[in-house]
Parts: C-alpha cells; sequence; structure tokens
C-alpha cells in the first residue's frame, strides 16, 4: 500500500468543512450585486472628473510637496539673520578702517582713504550726493562710516 | 444549465447582450470547485467567501481578454489560487504575524470556525497539511483532494511537472508520518 494510499484509509477523502445552507444558491447573485455596485461607482466618478481621482495620490503627494516647500520657505525667512542697519541700506553700507591706532593716524591717511574709495557703488553718481559720511574717532581707530540716505524715486 | 461548454460560454460572455446572463452560469459552473479549492488553503469559510468574490470580480475584469492559450479552469484556478495567497499574506502584514504563526492561527479556525463538521481523522489531516509549507500545501490538495492532472496543476502554479511530483512525494511522506505518530 503506497503511502498515499494509507492516508486515505486512514482519514479518507472527505474535507470536514461545510457551508451555510443556500449558499452556492446565493453567492451568483451577491458576486453580481458587487460588480454591478463597483461598475456604476467607477461610471460615476468617470463622469464626475475621473482624472481627479486617477491622478488622486499623486495630487496628494505634490500637495505635500507644496506645504513642505511653504513651510520650509517660511522657517528660512523668520530665522534668517537681520542686518542692524536698515535692509535698504546693507548694499552700499561701508565701513573702512583707516588707521589701526590714533597715535599713527594722520589726516593725510583719511584724505587719501576718502579719494581712493574702494567701495562698489551700486548708486549712480548723482545720487553720491546725498551721502551723510562719519567719521568716528574712538580709542584705537578711526573709521570712515558712509550711510546713504534713503533716496526717493 | 450547465450544459455550455467553456467556449460557448466565453462567446456569451463577449456579446454585450449576453455578457451577464454568460458570466452567471460561469459562476454556478465553477463556483463550488473553487470555493472548495479557496477553503482549503485559508481554512475560515468567512474569509473563503471574501476571496471567491474577489477572484470572480477579477474574473470578470479579465475575461474579456482571456486569449484561450490555457484552459478556462485552469486560468480561474490560478486566479483563485494567487488571490487565496495574497489574502494570506495581508492577514501576515496586518497583524505583523510571522508565518508559523498564520499556520497556528489556520488550527485555530480549524478548532474554532462554525463551518467544520468533520470526524478526528478528517481534522488531523487537515492540521497535517496546515504544517506543509505553502506550496506543497497547495500542490498536495490538489492532487488529493481534487486529483488534478500534473500538466494542468503546472499550468496553474506555473511549475514544472517534474517539480510537482517531488512536491507531492515530499508532502505525502510528512504526511503520512504526522499520522502515525499519533
Amino acid at each position: 500500500m503506497s503511502e498515499k494510499e494509507k492516508i486515505e484509509f486512514k482519514a479518507g477523502r472527505e474535507l470536514p468543512f461545510s457551508v451555510p445552507d443556500g449558499y452556492f444558491d446565493n453567492l451568483p447573485a451577491k458576486i453580481q450585486a458587487r460588480i454591478q455596485a463597483e461598475t456604476s461607482a467607477s461610471e460615476t466618478v468617470t463622469e464626475n472628473g475621473g482624472w481627479v481621482v486617477t491622478f488622486r495620490s499623486q495630487l496628494a503627494f505634490a500637495a505635500g510637496f507644496a506645504f513642505m516647500a511653504v513651510i520650509a520657505y517660511f522657517g528660512y525667512y523668520l530665522s534668517r539673520p537681520v542686518s542692524q542697519h536698515n535692509s535698504r541700506h546693507v548694499g552700499t553700507d561701508y565701513v573702512e578702517i583707516v588707521s589701526r591706532s590714533i597715535s599713527d593716524f594722520e589726516d593725510i591717511d583719511l584724505y587719501r582713504s576718502i579719494e581712493n574709495r574702494k567701495k562698489q557703488d551700486t548708486i549712480n553718481e548723482a545720487t553720491r550726493e546725498m551721502y551723510h559720511r562719519y567719521y568716528i574717532r574712538s580709542n584705537n581707530c578711526i573709521t570712515i562710516i558712509d550711510e546713504k540716505k534713503e533716496i526717493q524715486p | 444549465m450547465n450544459s455550455y461548454s467553456d467556449r460557448e460560454l466565453l462567446e456569451m460572455f463577449r456579446n454585450c447582450e449576453t455578457k451577464n446572463y454568460a458570466f452567471n452560469l460561469l459562476m454556478r459552473k465553477y463556483q463550488e470547485r473553487l470555493y472548495w479549492h479557496i477553503r482549503k488553503i485559508v481554512i475560515s469559510h468567512d474569509d473563503t467567501d471574501d476571496v471567491i468574490q474577489n477572484t470572480f470580480l477579477k474574473v470578470w475584469g479579465g475575461l474579456e481578454s482571456f486569449r484561450e492559450d490555457s484552459q478556462l479552469f485552469t486560468w480561474l484556478y490560478r486566479i483563485a489560487t494567487n488571490e487565496a495567497l495574497t489574502f494570506l499574506k495581508k492577514k501576515k502584514t496586518k497583524f505583523l504575524l510571522p508565518l508559523v504563526d498564520v499556520e497556528q492561527q489556520l488550527c485555530k479556525t480549524l478548532e474554532s470556525d462554525p463551518h467544520i463538521d468533520g470526524d478526528e481523522l478528517q481534522i488531523k489531516l487537515q492540521q497535517a497539511i496546515l504544517k506543509l509549507p505553502e506550496k506543497q500545501r497547495i500542490v498536495f490538495n490538489m492532487k488529493y483532494y481534487d486529483e488534478m492532472k500534473y500538466e494542468d496543476m503546472s499550468d496553474v502554479l506555473g511549475t514544472s511537472v517534474g517539480a510537482l511530483k517531488a512536491s507531492f512525494h515530499h508532502a505525502v511522506k510528512k504526511i503520512e508520518k504526522f499520522l502515525e505518530e499519533d
């Protein structure tokens, strides 16, 4: 007797399972109802902007990405270093150390410094007349500070 | 009612006017074979009910493009097997269960499902089958209960006839050993 026959002899080939009464009579109707429900649902979706549903996951991803970009931008905007001066002046604020030591300072150095300005000013020559110029003499150095007036258009 | 051949059913299905009727006939022709095939894999009646409904929904969606390269019933078996295995995988993922625990759960279902009514030896055989690796289990069920030809099984499972024979041989040996233990 083969092993398969031994199993068959011991346990038979009957399955120990049963189904509720009338199960197989009702199953096709149940499945066809599901098919109809799914078909009409997909038709409704197609009529009412099917592309939105089709690309729903992509749209959700894009919206999430845009949201994160906005958050990142505001985070950067709020945490960026802010100049102590008026931001409109930052581009042309100008500080030059003329002399490290007050004892070595001579007026001629200051005049030379003013004459040979290294500043790359983006404001045209006409507006330069509007600068206030400050010369600061502190304990151990002399500085020149140019500060630009606000220019009205 | 079930006197239509598969070819006739397919022709009727491809005709819009008789599509629903043909599908109804097809379900009535194959529902029991597919139900029992799925039931042997997922054990519980309620789970089988879910899986067979999903199977026929897939069949509805794919039948129009069925190319008749294989027999209709092997194509249906293939869909049913895939649906049942997918169901078990989902169950495993959903409850974060390792494979062994899925088998234990199926064994518990054997004891608790209200639609189990076999004798002790039949239940013991099912327990032995549940101890087999998934593929061997399906091969054993298809050969032992459904008496399917190896060529058809090969078509359903995409495995060579030789491998299926070896698989069945190993399964029988393991089951026989399990039954002899008590």
